[in-house]
Order: C-alpha cells, then sequence, then structure tokens
C-alpha cells in the first residue's frame, strides 16, 4: 500500500488525501503535530516544540511518535527529525510548577544546574521571589501565567501541576429535549471527544486550552458540555450582545439553569449572576485611556470556576493582560481560526492553554456535519467612468473605489435570482454601499447604529422565513446564529483579512435539511487592488480545504 | 530519484529560477548578493558556496547576464548546457497542484520537467521534496519568453493525474490573455497600449510624471533618462503586464495588434514609423528590426483591412495627409526625446575640452547613464599614466558604482572597471 506521508527534514509533514492510510495516519500524527493548512490534495502539518511538549503533557512518548512517522513515511526519515523529537521531548517536564499547602507556587527541578540557568534568566528572574533550596525556586505571587509564558519562551516548557481553584459549585445537567422545541438532544461524536479532552478526567492535565472547531460544527454546544462536566458557576466572555443573547438563548434551551441563575453584563444590562455572559467590550470599556478598566472586577465579584472565551482568536490585548493572572481558574478558549490577525497565536496558547482538539472543515463537511460549500468569484470590469478617478486615487480609496464598484448591484440582482427560493445574507464592508443595495433590494439592513431588539427582531424573521434577504454589515461576521442561510454574497471586505473570511463563510455553514449544499459568492472587480486582496483571502479558504471557482462576470 | 551527479546542474536551475524570479541589480554589492544566495541555500538547504559557485558559472558562461541594469538569464543558452541532462522523462503523477497556487514535486522527478517549473513558478524549497509556488509574476515572466498558457497547462497535465484546480485554470489563463497589454519600447522609451489603458496611465499620479508626450491615443513618449526596467516594473506594480519589445517578440506583436481597432492600428503606424526615422537619424538604437516588424505587420493588416474595405476612406490612407501627419509627429518628437547634446560624435571631444572637472564628471557620466540604458558602445580614452600610454578601449558600459565604471571590453572579452580619475575621455564611436 503506498505509504501517505513525506516528512521533510524541517519537521513539516505533508500528508497525502487520497491515501487509504489517510485517516489513520492524520489521527495518529495529529496528536504530537500541528495542522498548518489543509488544501485538497496534501495537508500540512507542523511538528513544533509547543506541539511536541502538548503531545508529552497528554502521556504520547518519543518512542510512539517516531514509530508514527517510520510506520507511515513515504521515503527516508530525516536523521535530524528524530533527533529534534528526542531533544524536545526531553525537555518537557524537566520544570515542574508546583503548589505548597500554604498556596505559595514553586518551580521545581532534579536539575539543579537547569535550575540555576533558569534562575540568572533575565526575562524570567523578574517573576521570581527567591531560590528556596536546590531544586526549588519561589515564584512572585500573581505572576503563574508570566512565568509560564516566559519559559516557553526561552525553551523549557513547565509541566503545570499546581492545580485549579475549584470555583463556587452550581448543579449544570445537560436536557436529554430542548427546552424551547422539545426536540431530542444529544451530543454530536466529535463534541463529546472534544470535551473530554478538554476535562480529562478533572486532572491538571485538562483544564486549560482551546478548542478549534469550524463556524456551525457547535463550539456552544461543547462549552455547555464542559460547564456540565465541572459543575461550576462560570463567565462566558463574547464578542457582542447578540452573541451574548444566543449564549443565554442555549444555556436555558439545553441546560438545566433557569432564568435566575443567567445574566448579560453588556453595555445595555450589567447583572451578574452565576453563569454570566459578558462581551469584550464592556470589559475593555474605560472613559479615558488612563484609565483603569473598572469593568474587570468582574472577574473577582464571584467564585468563578471557569472562564470561557468565545471567539478567542478576537481576544482583545487587555484581557489577555488579565488572563495571565487568572492560571488557578480553569480557562476554555472556543474558535473556529486560531489565525489572529495580531499575530498573537502564541499568547492564545500560552495564556489560555494549549490547542486540546481541531477537526479540518472538510472532515466535518464529509461526515455531514456541516454544510458542503461552493466558494466561487465573481470577477467584474471597472465600469469606464470610474477608471479615471480609481487610476488618479491613493491606494485606499483606490480598494474602495473597486470595492464599491456599482456593477457589483446588477450582479448582486442576478445571483438573488438565481437562488429565489433561498436564505441569502449580502456582506459587506462599506455602509453606503449596503445600503443602497438594502434600498434597491428592498431588503432589511444591519449595521452598527441598528438597535440591539432591532437586530434580534430582524434575525428572528429570517430564521422564521419571513425575511428571505438580510443585508448586513461587518457586524455580522460574528457569532450570529442564522441555521438556515445557505447563500453568502460578499460584496466587500476588509481588505485581505483571512479571519474574516473565515468568519463569513462560518454563517452558511450551520448544516442545511434538505441538500445540505451553501453557496459563497463573493464579487470582485478584477485587475484593480480589490483583486489583489481577494486573493490572499482566497488563498486561506483554499488552505482550509475549499475550492474556489471563478467566473467572470 | 535524482542523483548526486545531478547536483551541480540542480544548483544552476535553482540559481536560474531565482534570478529570473527576483529583481537583482547589476550593481548590487557583494555582500548583498551574499547574503541573498545565503537566503537561498537556507530555503533549499544546500550549502551557500555551491549557490555562489553556481552563479559565478552560470555567469561566466553568459547565461546570466547584465538586462538593463538587472540581472537576467538566457534561458535557451542555459537548456543547450543541461541539453544531454534533459533527457530523462518522470513519471506520472510526480507533482501535486494545489489550489493554494502550490506545487509540490516528488524527489523522483526528472531534472528537465524541474527546469520548466522553475520558469513560470517560484521555487520555495527542496527538502525530501520541491516546493513551487505559482504567482501572477512568476507567469507572467515565463509569458515574456517562450512560455504560453497552453504550453504550461500541458506540461502540468502531463505531470499530475489530478484534475487541475480551477482557480489555477483560471489564473493561467487571465494573466495570459493579458499579456503584452502594454508595449514597452525603447527609442525615446516608448509604450502602445489600449487607448483606455494609455488614459489611465496619464491619470495616475505617480506614473505621469514620466510621460512626456502622448503622440498617440495609443502610443506615449516617456522619459529615457531612467533604466526602462524601472519603467517595467512601475508598470507591473501598477498591475499592469507589460511586455519589453525585443527582437524575438514579432509573434506576440500580432495577437497585441488584434486587440487594437483600426483607429488605434492607423496611428500607431504613423508613430511607429516616426520613431524609426529618429531612431535612424540619432544612431541610438538596435531595435530596427522590431520597428521594421512592427511597420510591416501593421502595413499588412491596414492592407487587408483596405481590402475588405473596412477602412476604405481612412485619412490614413490618403498618402498626402499620412505625410503631413507624419511630418507632424516627427517634429513633436525630436523635441520631446532627450538626447543629450554631447551624443552626437562631432561634438563629443569638443565637450571634454572643458577646463571644469566637475563638468566633465557630470557629463561622462550622463554619457555612459545614456549608453548604458541604450546598450552603446563607447570609446574610453585612458589617460597616460607611468602604467599606461593612455589606451583607447571599445567598450560595452555596464553600470556605474561610487567612482568607477564597469563595462564589457569586445575584443578582450573581459569585463573592465575603470576610475573616472583616469579617464582622458568618452566619445560614441563614429
Amino acid at each position: 500500500m503506498d505509504k501517505p506521508l513525506i516528512i521533510q527534514s524541517d519537521l513539516t509533514l505533508l500528508l497525502e488525501t487520497d491515501s487509504n492510510l489517510y485517516e489513520e495516519a492524520r489521527d495518529l500524527i495529529s496528536k504530537f503535530a500541528e495542522l498548518v493548512k489543509s488544501p485538497e490534495h496534501i495537508h500540512t502539518y507542523k511538528i513544533t516544540p509547543l506541539s511536541l511538549w502538548n503531545a508529552s503533557s497528554s502521556g504520547v512518548t518519543k518512542e510512539m511518535i517516531i514509530e508514527t512517522l517510520k510506520r507511515f513515511s513515504k521515503y527516508e526519515l530525516p536523521e535530524n527529525v528524530i533527533f529534534e523529537i528526542n531533544e524536545n521531548i526531553d525537555r518537557y517536564g524537566k520544570v515542574k510548577l508546583i503548589k505548597d499547602s500554604e498556596g505559595n507556587y514553586f518551580l521545581y527541578s532534579d536539575d539543579d544546574i537547569l535550575l540555576t540557568e533558569i534562575f540568572y534568566n533575565k526575562n524570567v528572574s523578574k517573576f521570581i521571589q527567591h531560590r528556596k533550596d536546590r531544586n526549588h525556586i519561589l515564584i512572585k505571587p500573581n505572576y503563574r501565567g508570566h512565568i509560564k509564558q516566559a519559559l516557553i519562551n526561552i525553551g523549557f516548557p513547565v509541566e503545570d501541576l499546581a492545580g485549579y481553584e475549584d470555583g463556587a459549585f452550581l448543579n449544570i445537567e445537560l436536557r436529554n429535549n430542548t427546552l424551547f422545541t422539545n426536540i431530542e438532544f444529544k451530543l454530536r461524536p466529535y463534541q463529546e471527544e472534544a470535551s473530554a479532552i478538554f476535562y480529562a478526567g478533572n486532572s491538571p492535565k485538562g483544564g486549560s486550552g482551546v478548542i478549534v472547531l469550524p463556524c456551525g460544527a457547535g463550539k456552544t454546544i461543547v462549552g455547555l458540555k464542559i460547564m456540565s462536566l465541572l459543575k461550576t458557576e462560570t463567565l462566558i466572555l463574547v464578542t457582542s450582545v447578540t452573541a451574548a443573547r444566543q449564549w443565554l438563548f442555549e444555556l436555558l434551551d439545553k441546560t438545566n439553569l433557569t432564568e435566575d441563575q443567567i445574566a448579560e453584563y453588556s453595555g445595555e444590562i450589567k447583572n451578574i449572576k452565576p453563569v454570566t455572559v459578558a462581551t469584550y467590550q464592556i470589559l475593555t470599556h474605560r472613559k479615558s485611556e488612563n484609565e483603569e478598566f473598572k469593568h474587570f472586577e468582574i472577574f473577582n465579584k464571584k467564585n468563578w470556576g471557569l472562564i470561557i472565551y468565545d471567539e478567542v482568536h478576537l481576544l482583545p490585548a487587555p484581557v489577555f493582560r488579565m488572563t495571565a493572572e487568572l492560571q488557578a481558574k480553569r480557562r476554555l478558549g472556543l474558535t473556529a481560526t486560531l489565525v489572529r490577525e495580531d499575530k498573537k497565536e502564541t499568547d492564545v496558547f500560552s495564556l489560555i492553554g494549549p490547542k486540546k482538539y481541531d477537526v479540518p472543515w472538510r472532515e466535518l463537511e464529509k461526515q455531514g456535519w456541516i454544510a458542503k460549500a461552493l466558494c466561487t468569484e465573481i470577477r467584474i470590469k471597472l465600469p469606464n467612468q470610474l477608471r479615471y478617478k480609481y487610476s488618479i486615487s491613493s491606494d485606499r480609496e483606490k480598494f474602495k473605489i473597486a470595492s464599491t464598484n456599482p456593477v457589483k448591484i446588477e450582479i448582486t440582482k442576478k445571483l438573488i435570482e438565481k437562488h429565489k427560493e433561498d436564505n441569502i445574507l449580502i456582506i459587506g464592508q462599506y455602509i453606503e454601499q449596503l445600503k443602497k443595495i438594502s434600498n434597491e433590494l428592498n431588503a432589511p439592513f444591519i449595521y452598527g447604529a441598528t438597535k440591539n431588539f432591532e437586530r434580534d427582531e430582524l434575525y428572528k424573521k429570517f430564521k422564521e422565513g419571513k425575511i428571505k434577504i438580510l443585508v448586513i454589515s461587518k457586524v455580522g461576521n460574528f457569532a450570529i446564529d442564522l441555521p438556515d442561510a445557505n447563500v453568502l454574497i460578499q460584496i466587500s471586505g476588509t481588505f485581505g483579512s483571512r479571519q474574516e473570511e473565515a468568519q463569513r463563510l462560518g454563517r452558511i455553514l450551520r448544516p442545511k435539511k434538505n441538500s445540505n449544499q451553501a453557496f459563497f459568492y463573493t464579487i470582485v472587480t478584477s485587475e484593480t487592488k480589490e483583486q489583489f486582496f481577494a486573493f490572499k483571502r482566497q488563498l486561506f479558504l483554499t488552505e482550509q480545504g475549499y475550492k474556489y471557482v471563478i467566473q467572470n462576470g | 530519484m535524482l542523483s548526486k551527479m545531478d547536483d551541480f546542474n540542480l544548483s544552476l536551475i535553482y540559481v536560474a529560477s531565482f534570478v529570473l524570479h527576483n529583481k537583482l541589480k547589476y550593481n548590487l554589492n557583494k555582500t548583498t548578493l551574499n547574503l541573498k544566495f545565503k537566503k537561498l541555500a537556507n530555503n533549499l538547504k544546500i550549502n551557500p558556496e555551491q549557490i555562489e559557485y553556481a552563479f559565478i558559472y552560470l555567469k561566466n558562461q553568459g547565461i546570466i547576464y547584465n538586462n538593463e541594469n538587472f540581472f537576467d538569464v538566457n534561458l535557451i543558452l542555459l537548456q543547450n548546457l543541461l541539453k544531454k541532462f534533459l533527457k530523462t522523462e518522470s513519471p506520472k503523477n510526480v507533482i501535486i497542484i494545489q489550489p493554494n497556487f502550490e506545487i509540490i514535486a516528488k524527489p523522483n522527478i526528472a531534472l528537465k520537467d524541474l527546469f520548466y517549473l522553475a520558469q513560470f513558478s517560484i521555487l520555495k524549497e527542496k527538502d525530501v521534496v520541491y516546493k513551487f509556488k505559482i504567482t501572477e509574476d512568476s507567469l507572467w515572466k515565463a509569458f515574456c519568453s517562450s512560455w504560453s498558457d497552453k504550453k504550461i497547462l500541458n506540461l502540468l497535465s502531463n505531470l499530475t493525474d489530478k484534475q487541475l484546480p480551477e482557480n489555477i485554470l483560471f489564473t493561467i489563463k487571465e494573466v495570459y490573455k493579458r499579456k503584452a497589454e502594454i508595449l514597452l519600447g525603447k527609442i525615446g522609451y516608448f509604450i502602445i497600449a489600449k487607448k483606455f489603458l494609455i488614459q489611465q496611465l496619464e491619470k495616475d499620479a505617480e506614473f505621469k510624471k514620466l510621460i512626456l508626450k502622448k503622440i498617440s491615443p495609443s502610443l506615449l513618449l516617456l522619459d529615457n533618462t531612467i533604466p526602462i526596467i524601472d519603467i517595467y516594473y512601475k508598470l507591473r506594480q501598477k498591475n499592469f503586464f507589460p511586455e519589453l519589445l525585443t527582437e524575438k517578440i514579432s509573434k506576440i506583436n500580432n495577437e497585441f495588434i488584434l486587440k487594437l481597432n483600426n483607429e488605434e492600428i492607423e496611428n500607431l503606424y504613423s508613430a511607429i514609423i516616426t520613431l524609426k526615422e529618429i531612431a535612424v537619424e540619432h544612431k541610438i538604437s538596435v531595435q530596427y528590426n522590431i520597428l521594421n516588424n512592427l511597420i510591416n505587420k501593421l502595413d499588412k493588416i491596414i492592407q487587408n483591412n483596405i481590402k475588405s474595405n473596412a477602412v476604405k476612406n481612412s485619412i490614413i490612407y490618403q498618402t498626402e495627409l499620412k505625410n503631413s501627419i507624419k511630418q507632424n509627429i516627427l517634429k513633436t518628437l525630436k523635441s520631446y526625446i532627450k538626447i543629450p547634446a554631447y551624443a552626437s560624435p562631432n561634438k563629443i571631444s569638443e565637450e571634454y575640452k572643458g577646463e571644469n572637472p566637475a563638468q566633465k564628471l557630470n557629463d561622462m557620466k550622463s554619457l555612459l547613464n545614456f549608453a548604458i540604458i541604450h546598450k552603446m558602445l563607447v570609446v574610453i580614452k585612458l589617460k597616460p599614466s607611468y602604467k599606461n600610454e593612455g589606451e583607447e578601449y571599445l567598450a560595452e558600459p555596464r553600470y556605474i558604482y561610487k567612482d568607477k565604471v564597469y563595462a564589457y571590453i569586445k575584443n578582450l572579452k573581459l569585463e573592465k572597471s575603470f576610475k573616472f580619475k583616469d579617464i582622458n575621455f568618452i566619445m560614441l564611436p563614429t
């Protein structure tokens, strides 16, 4: 049988998806390598020190890794790969983080020379109080997260055995039938698996980390399941009021929690109850730059046993800093993509925790858990009268002129005609352009200035099928749950934002009742700056395994 | 699997591909060049010295050469050099083309196919497998040489058993369609393009500074005091796909000309005839053949059109009018092309009799720059000293760096540097 794996000497693994051994190989290598990209034929994984330490922390040995690589490798295993694996795995666990009965945190190691090296490292020493003895270093209170981050940066991953503080008890159970629709409620296998890996039998090996699942794959459900396993008061941080309300709805619908146990903490309502859903905006709100973030007090208002960070790839920097001081709390990050436009992926790993679970989008699509998406880019010309304006404009203006090309409205109308039976979202960047489309199509428009109750009302009507077309600005990029939307027409975007492309596609990936087919259209003005950025966005989706069709409009 | 014997040839291909897809200035200093080689060697996981040696070897063979002050590769010469190694065939399914524009070539790929892939895609990495990346620029470069969309698609489909991703297919065809949408020629400098593209260039805040005169709706005359290759890349930055007019370009002209309408062809015809006259008068270009070629083609098209009555009444075919238009353009051109006064052989020695050393240095540099841009030969006469007796060299200046000019001495077949302070005078050969 043809082996599916090519192992490069830079520790990159190329896995051929056509092979009969693909699935078996994928399941094994994903335990110690990070999935970097998954285009159609070959998926790329990378073995990194972090991925090896994560593997090691979950009990994978170097012998198991090398054996797996040898078993699936098409060509001879490069010598240095074996060396690197041995070297990195041996480093994990040499330094441990422990807690004494008085609640003091120590770095501990059998290797006192290594501990001396750490003690004198200037990036680490600022978090150290003193050296207790040859094998113990006392660290300053509240610097558990910082020291872990600093040690990872210098190549000494800490095995954190200090455990977590148990939060206040809260009896959370999942319902067998949903409250509002009374249909059977059961977790999908991958949701069960993700929850179990995170929970890790309530041992210190679990309890913190990130679960990466595509939009539409039910990340919220995984969150609910973990809450029911930990049975503790929980703070949930989300990106918007709409998302907060969707969480609250899910909590009522799928758990035994009642309205008096759950609360919203946002710009509009500021309640705190055993399960509180707060927005990132309210947490980072302050009147002036010099002021403290007064809403951070929510972290201390209750004895939270779990903090859930929804859409963790959007976590704002101040919340990151706060999180470094919350290492004694269990932390769950949920996201569809670990790609951060600010490149702070490693901070997510250090402060929230390692990636605990990840499934390629296409895998869930194959299994029917998310809709199949057909991505089409429609290229149109810039009308002659705009060419002049375009050629004399600055780059930023050029992008705007191309993005707001009026021909896009005509193409949108044609697409709507083609999909007249479908539920269509039209999403874009420029408010004026969207207003114009909304007027011409006589379709409602949701944007930043739309009041929350109006948004909720429109989303509700769309879900009920009373509205077939909804025009939304980038407020619709994240965390809105419109399960029946099956066509998305993207008429403009934020330059080359890959994360935005993924989120927008995610809006239509909820599994569909009939053909389970979704259509993602991007309308792009050809031979302009917009095409250049659209190419970058397109590249991201192809690397997630989506085929792209390009058509001339 | 490629054998050890192929190692050297492989490094020649790596270097050639690197030079082909990177804009390397010819006067790049050695430290910077070596840093780039080091990075390349790192990506390819080979010894940097191997890369450096391959580069010197290709340069000595004339395969890597100075093209308008940039390094370029003569692919035909390289193919001849590698001829006997390019016979082996690759097995089927030796490459995988991914929708993210990546080509992965397995270790058992034949040298020949690596050589071809490296011409239209960028070799990013060589480890157990080779990784190439197709970009719009890499395709455009290939289309400017001997590649066509069909040729690339044929090669790719011969090497893989999987369907070519649709977005890649579209991109290859699209870039090919846009190839030669702008033709860039020397003699002064001129740009030929469709009317609306010319209008777009005229309006472009940055580009319009380079325009001297619009002499026909589809022909712009440009400032010829900066290297043409800079204009070439400037156009690319603006998302155009320019094509430099060279001796080999005739077949492409056909395709381009077919994109023009009758009015554009007629105007172009007059303008090009005029350009040729200017070129002849000032002995400033080696591009007569190109112009003749263009003139013949345009003439043929116009004649055909007349036969088919398409433009029977066109004013361009009323001879008197045609001549008067010509005279008019000629007059305009003469007043706009920047040819240094001393470029005329009769005046050159007079100019250098001036006593002002700073003025002399400036004049020498201007003349040399002019000769470099137009690939002209110059006579360099040295001052007599205890080392020499005031030798005279017929040389093709390549580039100026600090206080020296580097030139290729034709009869000695070597590159030599001259300090400005040692030069008595420079002149254009009569």
